[in-house]
């Protein structure tokens, strides 16, 4: 008997430890220290202390010093996608020589801090770098987490070597992810212009969610431990949207971007919703390549914040599907209906 | 009977506090002679690439700070104290924790760099198109 009261303990440890997100401050209000980043916007770098002092220095928790330094990186400091590009093109020619490799990310990191330094303008590592470094600063344990980052072009070629950086911190002592780049704004890749538009769902994200786009090196940074997606589930997955984490706190199925099907067969969607989120559209977006028509599915349900969506494939064909939520593009999947031999013996 | 036996524990009371103060005085002396001896703190930040301009030097837990000159010497601004801990702060550097002990007059600091690879993925919310076979 007591045996059973000590492993569900155990279970009960797992479980509370794979929920660590955003959620759990909700007793806390982060009011103080977002108007604490605002008040702030503009500093400079020059002085990293005295720039964390005056973030910092008047809030009482170390959620809501995380919470202003990290609103203030995100809402201050720019996405360079010339830095971006340029890194790319060189880390992809020296993927196969490690010395090369080296040798300009040495040369590369120099360039990435003067650029920070004077012109609040920087790359993944950069974000993360600084929301590490000034949160080392008032002493709370935050790390930069590199890995693979899935975007939304679902270029695979894109992962063949780790593409990002992201932080985890500890807060109350347990671990949580935060992707400070994709919060910031977003990337026009037609002018390369960067627009600042915050994203608070990648604070403090959903783990499991987080895990659908971003895949650490090192496994311990799931922050989760049952059912850890393996790389192929990873390259294999849906592509899902920064919208997505305003809104959703995990999304079950379908598990692949791409699936065949036979005729009629019905799409099934689960997705479980963040806590006070409700729904009032939910909407599909069905490309054939030629033409997109935006559908309300056949049914839909939401019940215990599980959103549940249903939609027959009546036609053959070759289908891109998007899932929006009250407008906002959620997550997509690639449909092909077809004619399905039958085996022979 | 009963004031009489209050005041004999009046008395023994006092008696302990003043053992109890004479113990804490042993253990306290020398250390408070340590801390009331002020220290006038200067020094050099070196790098890789030599001395380095603009490191914040702040003492924990407090505004007070200076920044390196261009030749990576500083003074720092206020008297300190052995015990008390200097922090050496630049962005792509590894911070550095300097606890101060009464020969601490003149620091030589190396600054490190931040051991980092620099990687990016931009995320641009574009709506994902897939790559169709010619043929579908």
């Amino acid at each position: 008997m007591k045996f059973r009261y000590f492993f569900s303990g155990i279970l009960l440890v797992f479980a509370l430890q794979a929920q660590t997100q955003a959620w759990d401050f909700d007793h806390i209000s982060f009011k103080k220290a977002d108007s604490l980043a605002m008040v702030n916007k503009g500093a400079s770098l020059d002085d990293l202390p005295e720039l964390v002092y005056n973030l910092t220095h008047s809030l009482e928790t170390d959620a809501e010093r995380f919470r202003a330094i990290y609103l203030w990186v995100c809402t201050n400091v720019k996405n360079d996608y010339g830095l971006y590009a340029k890194n790319k093109r060189k880390r992809k020619r020296y993927q196969d020589d490690s010395l090369k490799l080296e040798a300009w990310n040495e040369k590369f990191k120099k360039r990435i801090f003067k650029t920070l330094l004077k012109r609040k303008r920087t790359i993944c590592t950069g974000y993360a770098y600084m929301v590490k470094t000034l949160s080392q600063l008032v002493n709370i344990d935050c790390k930069i987490i590199n890995g693979f980052a899935k975007t939304s072009s679902g270029n695979l070629d894109d992962l063949r070597y780790p593409n990002h950086s992201w932080n985890a911190v500890k807060l109350d002592g347990k671990w949580y992810l935060s992707d400070p780049t994709w919060a910031s704004g977003v990337q026009n890749l037609d002018n390369s212009r960067f627009k600042f538009d915050y994203n608070d769902g990648l604070f403090l994200a959903p783990p499991r969610l987080f895990a659908i786009n971003h895949f650490p090196l090192e496994a311990e940074w799931f922050l989760f431990k049952d059912m850890q997606p393996t790389f192929t589930d990873f390259l294999e997955a849906p592509i899902v949207y920064n919208e997505a984490y305003k809104l959703l706190a995990n999304h079950k199925t379908p598990q692949k971007l791409y699936n065949e099907v036979p005729r009629n067969y019905t799409l099934n969607l689960e997705c479980l919703l963040k806590p006070n989120i409700n729904p009032k559209k939910i909407t599909l977006d069905i490309d054939d390549g030629i033409s997109s028509k935006t559908i309300v599915p056949d049914n839909f349900i939401i019940k215990d914040q599980k959103l549940y969506v249903k939609h027959n494939l009546t036609k053959y064909g070759f289908y891109d599907i998007h899932l929006s939520i009250d407008d906002q593009l959620v997550v997509s999947y690639v449909y092909k209906v077809k004619r399905f031999k039958a085996k022979s013996n | 009977m009963k004031k009489i036996a209050f005041l004999q524990n009046g008395a023994s009371n006092k008696v302990l506090l003043l053992m109890g103060f004479l113990f804490l005085a042993t253990f306290l002396c020398n250390p408070l002679q340590a801390q009331s001896k002020s220290i006038t703190v200067k020094g050099i930040v070196n790098s890789e690439i030599g001395p380095l301009e603009g490191v914040s030097i702040y003492l924990k837990n407090s505004k007070t700070g200076t920044v390196s000159k261009a030749d990576g010497s500083f003074t720092f601004p206020s008297q300190l104290k052995a015990g008390d801990v200097l922090i050496f702060s630049y962005l792509g550097y590894d911070k550095q924790s300097i606890i101060i002990t009464e020969t601490s007059t003149y620091l030589d600091i190396f600054m490190k760099e931040a051991p980092i690879d620099v990687l990016s993925a931009v995320n641009n919310n574009k709506r994902y198109k897939s790559k169709r076979p010619k043929k579908s």
